[in-house]
């Protein structure tokens, strides 16, 4: 199976861990990425913020692109490039003339609906094939973790139909079951990290951070599992900060989902990159169980 | 129906809930056969699942369970459960029905009631009825006081048929009752017309994952509330957490769960939620004084009669905390099972707030299948699945012969949808008025067994009332102790007395041991006596030798908690019952021929609607109007909310009672005195004309309250709502003009605290009509609450999206309003924005609310009735009779008995004529029992009891002493209690009868 690929910024500088690692998940599961030829950035939260024009035409001409690539699906593991992306799809099917008038600028209009896809999607639809169980060689057993989707994951602006429960997504959780993994369910699963603000606000952000690991905490997790390398950062970066700030004494390792797939997968911690979190995790995967398959 | 062939007698009720129930009863009572096709295995619907009612407290079960009973046992009435309507034909007075009847595995003539099976089933399944807080049996009764009391197989969830193995409820049947190879099968019933009363469907709580259901085991809905705070429920009334069963303190309900939200539940008000989140705290309350209540909601709609003083109760006397916030997520805390609700404060600040438990105030919808429903019976549903109806006719559905009542025509609560039960009864009555009588059977009774001078033979059974008694009262020892006294010659007890296997046991247990007296100690006479008494009549004993031991009301109510001085006093109670019933003498009773004619007091909508249904069902009415026209209130009001033309109907009503064969207009006329008695009324009117009639519909109306308040009658801009209405249809306005409009103007405030229900509406109409007809016009209400209950929350986004501007205030900081030249001023404080606002206006609109008729005093002392404290008659019971008053023979609708719209007058007025039309059905009335019995030999004729009487009964003769008409007789007792003589003496009341209650004890 081959998909397009849009890794977009965070996984080419500040989290290029996730994007090794989603390339060798993939790369296990049989799935090729295509990453797109030329991409530019999503627009994130700045053209978002700033500029209602740019902050749809900047996905739309990496949707452009996408479609001449001749490929159905794109992949996208960036919570936010996900959304943005999806929600520029989504406008500009409602609003045919900004369409028009950007295609008249793209030396690559879109031309085609090419599938948004979050990881997340791609891997419960691996799970539903099968394909996911074939690759499965350990459980890791020593994992209690939450599963911590984000703000970004699930709300989206205008009625973009949303693939899970928007409060309570199981999507995660889907996957971490199939891995013989059972997360503990928690009140934080959409809440947000502080995002940006952990850089302009850091006050803000630790106090919303607290919340996160605080709750993980009360329930006995020992670790948080996401998808979004904004959270990730923000929670692994800036942690230690945040529960000094709020009398936290016991620390948590922030996994991506990729590396927890990776690892039942047989993939060793080097492999993976685990080691390089700031908050280490490596002891968790310490033990693990032979896979055997349930049917 | 074609020329030559006769109507039907018979009615179809499509839903066997409380609004069914009511129009089964009024109609079989009234000489019409009724089959009653029920979905579920037993009658009951929604309002079994209540543990109390709002706003007076009284138990739902203890209200319905009787009328369950009476249905179930009524000659008339043939119960088809597990039934569902697949195709109807025909036209009105003739139609077809195919019914589908699911097999229910148990034979239901062959079935005791027993419930063997269900303790030998080990098959533990979900229990629906208790909202999955317990488990239940896959053989089952939906409810323990089930109508029919039978059980059903649960066919999906049953051993036998999923497995092949099992049978257990087999084995251990006794009577042979279960049957695996039941098949289900299809039925056709002829009928004149169609009742449908299919009920609701609550919005799902889980539609909502910000509020946590069911994620968090602490938050449940109110329905799940309901069964938890009922003694019959899954904790036994004890108020618990079904995360841990721990009892909750800090508890918070949170209301338009699913109402009024587009996204993701329905844009309309369920109508009850605010009262029933009001009841809930107030009773969780008075269980367990360490609740704390708080109820989050966004208006507080408490807009029927004596709602708001209800809410005044909560709040005052109960603690009950009101917030008006939405909240916006219910975060579970990790270790203590206990709920974060997060909230906006009024001026924005976000705050959390932790609660123990959380109830989610869940809305009405219509049920699952009401638009297959609708095709099925081919009628047409308003725009949210609900059947359509008329303001001006709205128990019709569009298909003739065709009637709604209850929820499926709209969200309501009890005493609306029993309102709308008597009302299609009383369609139905007028369409089949000629086939009355053609399709019954006469009850037949076995003959008296004569007790004259036989030794009391008194058997005593001692009721649990689920726990209601057997949780406080020690019932094995108040059974023992009646078989040691005197007479009794065999006691025990029952679960439930009053269901109907009960009723089994009683009659064999009068025959088994040849008994002559029957004691129940149970609930309370004033709801039980007479299924009781019906009962012993049908095992063959005169029905005034029975009496209630009221060990429940008098006992377990009032002295929980103290169970061993509570059974002292039950077994007390027991014996004093005991020892009158020992001296009870069978009664037997006169009947009174009734004159098949009504008198109707008021000739506004009302009476016009009762005159007319009443009129078509063959009776002869009088309408006596005070005023020279006919009309009344609504002669002043142009359009209905949602548009209508009411003039043009009030004019139709006008021509329709004018030229009624039946129907006779007094106009300009006053009463001047009724004499009488319920079936027999002499009424001579101001004129001199004397009537004779049967019955008597209040329908005195109401007058619309002039206000003092805000500059009235200082400018000419400012106008009430009614006038603004009228000027709106006959005047022009700038385009650019500027309304203001200000609410609750004399209402919800001492010393008319009360809402007048109609007032938000029509300032809603009126500034919907100023927005279509002047795009660019201003529009601002100042208001307390916006109470566009049910469907009525349309047109309230109606008038948002139109660009109507809405400001609230509170009634301690009310608008101030200047006039300035020839425009108007108002001021207010707005809270969204944290400071005053201020509108300048061509015209201030004042909605001015309603109040009740001067001419009600005169009205209720002529006749005795009573009104509420805010002058509105009372009726005889909130809940289940709405449009009967307490003295027989009279009944009330429209604004007499509170303020009320146009479409709710007219059901009430179609129920009243339903309810006049069973008392008026009878050729004969047989007099009550109860009644004072005059010896003429020691009377001294010293006229105490004359002038005491309420009821004029005893009188002065030709002799000129007195003598006593006892069919005026009420039974009060107030003669036997002045008499010096002792020549009165009340019948199951008498001196030697309370004397031996006393001794029993001393």
């Amino acid at each position: 199976m081959e998909l397009a690929y849009y890794p977009g910024c965070s996984l080419k500088q500040s989290s290029a861990l996730y994007d090794h690692q989603t390339r060798l998940v993939f790369d296990r599961l049989g799935v090729q990425l295509k990453e797109l030829e030329d991409w530019n950035c999503c627009g994130a939260t700045s053209a978002g913020k700033t500029d209602d024009f740019l902050a749809m035409a900047m996905p739309a001409r990496n949707l452009g692109i996408a479609a001449r690539s001749g490929l159905s699906e794109m992949v996208i593991p960036c919570s936010a490039c996900y959304s943005r992306t999806l929600v520029s799809q989504h406008y500009l099917e409602a609003h045919p003339d900004l369409k028009d008038q950007l295609n008249a600028g793209f030396a690559k209009p879109i031309n085609a609906t090419v599938k948004v896809s979050s990881i997340l999607e791609v891997l419960l639809a691996l799970h539903d094939s099968g394909a996911l169980a074939g690759t499965l060689a350990y459980k890791p057993k020593a994992l209690k973790p939450v599963c911590y989707y984000g703000c970004m994951l699930t709300r989206f602006p205008f009625s973009v139909p949303v693939p899970d429960d928007i409060e309570n997504p199981q999507g995660m959780e889907r996957i971490l079951e199939a891995l013989g993994v059972h997360p503990i369910d928690w009140n934080r699963k959409t809440s947000c990290c502080g995002a940006s603000a952990a850089v302009t606000d850091p006050a803000v952000a630790h106090a919303l951070m607290a919340k996160i690991l605080s709750d993980a905490l009360a329930r006995n997790a020992n670790c948080l599992v996401t998808t979004c390398p904004m959270c990730q950062m923000n929670l692994d970066a800036y942690q230690e900060a945040a529960c000094q700030a709020h009398n936290i004494s016991e620390r948590l390792p922030v996994f991506f989902i990729t590396e927890v797939v990776g690892m039942a997968m047989g993939l060793d911690i080097k492999k993976l990159e685990i080691e390089k979190h700031f908050i280490n995790g490596t002891d968790l995967f310490k033990e693990l169980e032979p896979y055997e398959s349930e049917q | 129906m074609s020329q030559n062939s006769k109507p039907s007698g018979s009615v179809m009720i499509v839903g066997g809930g409380i609004g069914g129930m009511q129009a089964a009863l009024d109609l079989a009572d009234s000489g019409f056969k009724v089959h009653m096709v029920q979905k579920d295995s037993s009658l009951g619907g929604t309002m079994v699942m209540l543990d109390k009612t709002f706003p007076t407290g009284d138990c739902s079960m203890c209200m319905i369970s009787p009328k369950m009973v009476e249905i179930g046992r009524h000659p008339n009435i043939e119960i088809h459960t597990l039934a569902e309507v697949t195709a109807i034909d025909g036209e009105p007075g003739r139609f077809t029905a195919t019914v589908k009847l699911l097999p229910r595995y148990v034979d239901p003539d062959k079935c005791t009631g027993c419930g063997i099976c269900e303790k030998k089933c080990p098959k533990l399944v979900t229990s629906e009825f208790e909202q999955g807080l317990t488990t239940r049996k896959a053989i089952y009764s939906l409810l323990a006081q089930a109508v029919p009391n039978t059980r059903v197989i649960d066919y999906d969830n049953c051993l036998y048929f999923q497995r092949g193995r099992c049978k257990a409820c087999e084995k251990f049947c006794t009577a042979g009752a279960i049957n695996f190879e039941d098949t289900g099968k299809e039925i056709t019933l002829t009928v004149g017309a169609v009742i449908l009363s299919p009920g609701l469907a609550r919005h799902s709580a889980a539609r909502h994952p910000e509020l946590g259901f069911g994620r968090w085991p602490n938050v449940v809905s109110s329905v799940q509330f309901e069964r938890i705070l009922s003694a019959s429920g899954p904790f036994s009334g004890q108020i618990l957490r079904p995360g841990d069963k721990k009892h909750p303190h800090k508890i918070a309900w949170i209301q338009c769960v699913g109402s009024r939200d587009t996204n993701h539940g329905n844009p309309w008000c369920s109508s009850v939620c605010c009262m029933y989140a009001t009841k809930q705290a107030v009773i969780a309350r008075e269980h367990d004084a360490s609740v704390q209540p708080t109820i989050f909601y966004m208006e507080m709609r408490a807009f029927g009669k004596d709602f708001d003083k209800y809410v005044d109760r909560a709040k005052n006397q109960y603690g009950v905390r009101y917030h008006r916030a939405m909240v916006s997520a219910v975060h579970e805390e990790a270790d203590t099972g206990n709920l974060v609700l997060r909230y906006a404060e009024m001026d924005g600040t976000i705050t959390e707030e932790t609660f123990d438990m959380v109830v989610l105030s869940i809305g009405l919808e219509p049920h699952a299948d009401a638009l297959a429903f609708a095709k099925t019976f081919n009628i047409e549903s308003n725009g949210h699945g609900f059947a359509a109806t008329t303001p001006f006719a709205p128990v019709d559905t569009t298909r003739p012969g065709v009637f709604v009542t209850g929820t499926f025509q709209g969200p309501k609560d009890i005493p609306e949808t029993v309102i709308q039960g008597s009302a299609v009864a009383g369609k139905a009555m007028a369409l089949l008025g000629e086939a009355r009588g053609t399709e019954i059977t006469e009850k037949a009774l076995p003959p008296e067994t004569d007790t004259t001078g036989a030794e009391a033979r008194i058997g005593v059974l001692v009721c649990h009332c689920g726990i209601n008694i057997s949780q406080t009262v020690d019932i094995p020892a108040v059974v023992e102790t009646a078989k040691t006294l005197p007479n009794v010659v065999f006691a025990d007890d029952l679960m439930y007395a009053c269901s109907q296997d009960s009723q089994e046991t009683i009659k064999s247990m009068v025959r088994e041991h040849n008994l002559n007296r029957v004691v129940v100690a149970s609930c309370t006479p004033r709801t039980h006596q007479s299924l009781f008494q019906e009962t012993i009549r049908d095992a063959g004993l005169n029905k005034y030798l029975f009496e209630l031991a009221d060990i429940r009301e008098q006992c377990s109510w009032c002295h929980m908690g103290q169970n061993e001085p509570a059974t002292k006093k039950a077994i007390d109670i027991v014996k004093m019952t005991v020892a009158k019933v020992k001296l009870l003498e069978a009664i037997h009773t006169d009947s009174v021929p009734v004159t098949p004619a009504a008198m109707i007091i008021g000739g506004g909508i009302a009476g016009m609607t009762a005159a007319l249904a009443l009129g078509d069902q063959g009776y002869e009415v009088h309408i006596v109007e005070k005023t020279a026209a006919l009309g009344g209130l609504v002669k002043n009001v142009y359009r209905t909310l949602d548009g209508r033309d009411v003039q043009t109907f009030l004019a139709d009503c006008i021509q329709k009672v004018d030229q009624h064969p039946k129907i006779t207009v007094h106009t300009g006329t006053d009463i001047k005195k009724t004499d009488g008695f319920v079936g027999n009324f002499v009424t001579t009117l101001s004129d001199g004309a004397a009537i004779s009639h049967g019955a008597i519909i209040v329908t005195t109306g109401g007058v619309e309250y002039e206000p003092t308040e805000y500059e009235y009658g200082n400018s000419s801009a400012i106008v009430t709502q009614r006038e603004l209405e009228k000027r709106l249809e006959t005047e022009t306005f700038s385009p650019t003009a500027a309304f203001a409009m200000i609410q609750c103007v004399g209402s919800r405030e001492e010393p008319f605290n009360y809402c007048s229900r109609i007032c938000c509406q029509d300032a809603i109409k009126n500034a919907i009509a100023i927005k279509k007809k002047y795009p660019t016009a201003g529009v601002t209400i100042f208001y307390r609450d916006i109470r566009t209950y049910g469907l009525r929350e349309d047109y309230y986004q109606e008038a948002r999206s139109l660009g109507v501007l809405f400001v609230r205030f509170e009634p301690q900081n009310k608008p101030e309003v200047r006039v300035d030249g020839d425009r108007v001023t108002v001021t207010a404080f707005d809270f969204p924005a944290n400071r005053p606002v201020t509108v300048r206006a061509d015209v201030l609109a004042l909605s001015t609310g309603l109040r009740p008729h001067p001419s009600t005093e005169e009205v209720g002392r002529r006749y005795k009735l009573t009104c509420n404290p805010d002058g509105y008659f009372l009726e005889a019971h909130v809940k289940l009779r709405p449009v009967d008053f307490p003295s027989e023979g009279l009944f009330v609708a429209g604004l007499a008995h509170a303020p009320k719209n146009l479409d709710e007058t007219v059901s009430q007025a179609l129920a009243a004529s339903g309810r006049a039309g069973v008392l008026l059905s009878h050729d004969r009335l047989s007099v009550s029992g109860i009644i004072s019995k005059h010896n003429r030999d020691i009377c001294m004729s010293c006229l105490a009891c004359f002038r005491v009487c309420p009821f004029d009964s005893p009188f002065i003769d030709e002799e000129g002493r007195i003598s006593h008409n006892e069919v005026k007789c009420m039974g009060c007792g107030i003669c036997a209690g002045v008499c010096p003589a002792k020549a009165f003496q009340v019948n199951n009341f008498r001196d030697d009868q309370i004397i031996a209650m006393i001794d029993a004890i001393s």
